[in-house]
C-alpha cells in the first residue's frame, strides 16, 4: 500500500444529523412521491363515492396492490441480500426502494381498511403492518443516530495515537515496573555465580509494586487508565501513601470514565442489530396476522358465493 | 467494538482486496476501490466518496461473514468514523 492521495483533504466531519440522502434514496422517495401525486385525483374520487369499504372494488384494489408491494419489497431485499450478492443492482438501491415500497404498501392497506375496524383479524394484519413499517422507520433513525454516538464513545475510550486506554497504561506500568526493576538490581551488590536470568522477573506489574508506580513520573500527563492498578487501588485505598492519593484518584476518574465510553460504545452499536431483529421479529408476526385475515376473508367470499 | 491501531495493521494487512465486504454492504452508494479504502483507513486525508460512505455506514455488520479471511471491516470502518469525527488531522 504505496498509494500516494493527491485528492484534497475532506473536512466532513461527523455531525449528528449529518449525510444528506443519496441519489438512489432520493430517487425512490420522488418516484414515490410522483406516484402519489398521481393518485390524488382517484383518491378523490373513491372518497366520495358511496361505495368505501374493504370489499369494494377499490378496497379489493388497495389490498391486492398493498400486499404485493409489501412481499415484493420485503422478499426482494432479503434475497438480494442473501441468495444474490454479485447482482447488478446494488443492495443500498434495494434498501431505499424497500424502505419507500414499505411505507406505500401500508399506507395502501390503510386505504383498504377504509376505517373499518370490525373484522378482528383484518384489523390485527393492519396493525401488525403498521407495526413493521414504524419499526422500520424508528430503524432508519437508530441507524443514523447510533454509530454516531457509539463513535463518539469509540473515541473517548481511546488515546490520541489510536491505542486502547486501558491497555495503554498496562503498557506504561509495565514499562514503569521493569524499570524499577533494573534499578533495584543496579543498586544490588552483585554475588558470585548468581545467574541473570531475567525471564525470572515477571513483566507484569506485581500488585506489591502498584502503589510505588503511582508517582508522577508515571503518571503524569499520559491520560491512560490501569485496570490491574484501579483494581489494587480500590481494595487497599487506606494503604496509600498522601503523596499518592491524587494519582489513585485520577486513576478512579480516568478508568471509570473509559469503562463508561466503552459500555456507551457497545450499547449503541448492539442497539442498530437487535433493532434489525425487532424489525424482522415484527415482519413475521404480521405475516402471521395476514395470512390469518387472507384466510379469513377467502373463507367470506366462498361462503357469500 | 473498536480496533486499536496493531489490530487494525493486522487486519489491514490480512485483507486479500476481494471486496465482499463492500457487495455486501447495503450502505454504499457509490463504487469505490477496496485498495483507496484499505489506505485512507489508516493513511492520509480522506476523499469525498470515503468520508461519505463513512458517514453513511451504520454499523450493520454484515460485510462480518462475508469475508473469506474472517476480518471485521465493520470495525476499521469505526476507526474511520472516528478518524471523520476528530477531524482531517487525525
Ligand atoms: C411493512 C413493510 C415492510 C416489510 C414487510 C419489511 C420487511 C423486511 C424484512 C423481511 C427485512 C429483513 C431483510 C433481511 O435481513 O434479509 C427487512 C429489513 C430492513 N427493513 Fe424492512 N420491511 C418493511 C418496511 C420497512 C420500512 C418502512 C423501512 C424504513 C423506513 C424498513 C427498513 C428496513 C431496514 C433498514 C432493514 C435492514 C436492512 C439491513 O441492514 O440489511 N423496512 N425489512
Ligand atoms: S457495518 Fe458498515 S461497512 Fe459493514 S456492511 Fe454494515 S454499513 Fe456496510
Ligand atoms: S471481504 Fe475481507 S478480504 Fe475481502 S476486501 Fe473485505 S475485508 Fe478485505
Amino acid at each position: 500500500m504505496t498509494r500516494t492521495s493527491a485528492r484534497p483533504p475532506i473536512q466532513a466531519g461527523y455531525p449528528m444529523l449529518g449525510s444528506h440522502g443519496s441519489r438512489a434514496q432520493w430517487l425512490a422517495r420522488l418516484t414515490a412521491l410522483g406516484i402519489g401525486i398521481c393518485l390524488i385525483y382517484p383518491l378523490y374520487l373513491y372518497l366520495h363515492s358511496d361505495d368505501i369499504a374493504p370489499d369494494s372494488a377499490w378496497g379489493y384494489g388497495f389490498a391486492i396492490c398493498g400486499t404485493a408491494l409489501l412481499i415484493l419489497v420485503g422478499v426482494s431485499y432479503s434475497v438480494r441480500k442473501r441468495l444474490n450478492r454479485h447482482a447488478p443492482i446494488r443492495l443500498h438501491t434495494m434498501l431505499a426502494w424497500h424502505a419507500v415500497g414499505g411505507v406505500v404498501g401500508v399506507l395502501l392497506i390503510v386505504l383498504h381498511s377504509a376505517g373499518n375496524f370490525n373484522a378482528r383479524s383484518g384489523t390485527y394484519a393492519l396493525y401488525g403492518l403498521l407495526a413493521v413499517a414504524l419499526s422500520g422507520i424508528i430503524g432508519r433513525l437508530i441507524d443514523r443516530l447510533c454509530p454516531r454516538l457509539a463513535t463518539a464513545a469509540a473515541a473517548q475510550a481511546m488515546t490520541e495515537a489510536g491505542e486502547d486506554r486501558l491497555y495503554a497504561l498496562e503498557q506504561k506500568l509495565e514499562a514503569a515496573q521493569q524499570l524499577q526493576h533494573a534499578r533495584r538490581r543496579a543498586r544490588r551488590p552483585r554475588k558470585a555465580n548468581m545467574p541473570w536470568d531475567l525471564a525470572y522477573h515477571t513483566l507484569d506489574p506485581e500488585n506489591d509494586a502498584i502503589p510505588g508506580l503511582l508517582t508522577h513520573e508515571t503518571m503524569s500527563g499520559t491520560g491512560f487508565v490501569p485496570t490491574r492498578a484501579w483494581r489494587y487501588v480500590g481494595s487497599h485505598t487506606a494503604q496509600l501513601l498522601p503523596h499518592q492519593r491524587p494519582f489513585a484518584d485520577y486513576l478512579h476518574q480516568q478508568t471509570t470514565l473509559t469503562r463508561a465510553a466503552m459500555g456507551r460504545e457497545q450499547f449503541y452499536l448492539h442497539m442498530v442489530r437487535v433493532w434489525r431483529r425487532v424489525h424482522v421479529l415484527l415482519c413475521v408476526a404480521a405475516l402471521g396476522l395476514l395470512i390469518w385475515h387472507l384466510t379469513y376473508a377467502a373463507m367470506l367470499l366462498l361462503d357469500a358465493r | 467494538m473498536h480496533y486499536a491501531t496493531p489490530q487494525l495493521m493486522e487486519e489491514l494487512t490480512a485483507c486479500i482486496a476481494c471486496s465482499e465486504c463492500l457487495l455486501a454492504c447495503p450502505a454504499l452508494a457509490e463504487a469505490i476501490p477496496i485498495k483507496a479504502l484499505n489506505w485512507e483507513t489508516l493513511h492520509g486525508p480522506l476523499s469525498p466518496d470515503i468520508a461519505r460512505f463513512a458517514q453513511r455506514c451504520y454499523q450493520c455488520g454484515a460485510c462480518v461473514p462475508v469475508c473469506p479471511v474472517g476480518l471485521h471491516r465493520d470495525a476499521m470502518m469505526l476507526w474511520l468514523k472516528v478518524r471523520l469525527l476528530l477531524g482531517p488531522d487525525s
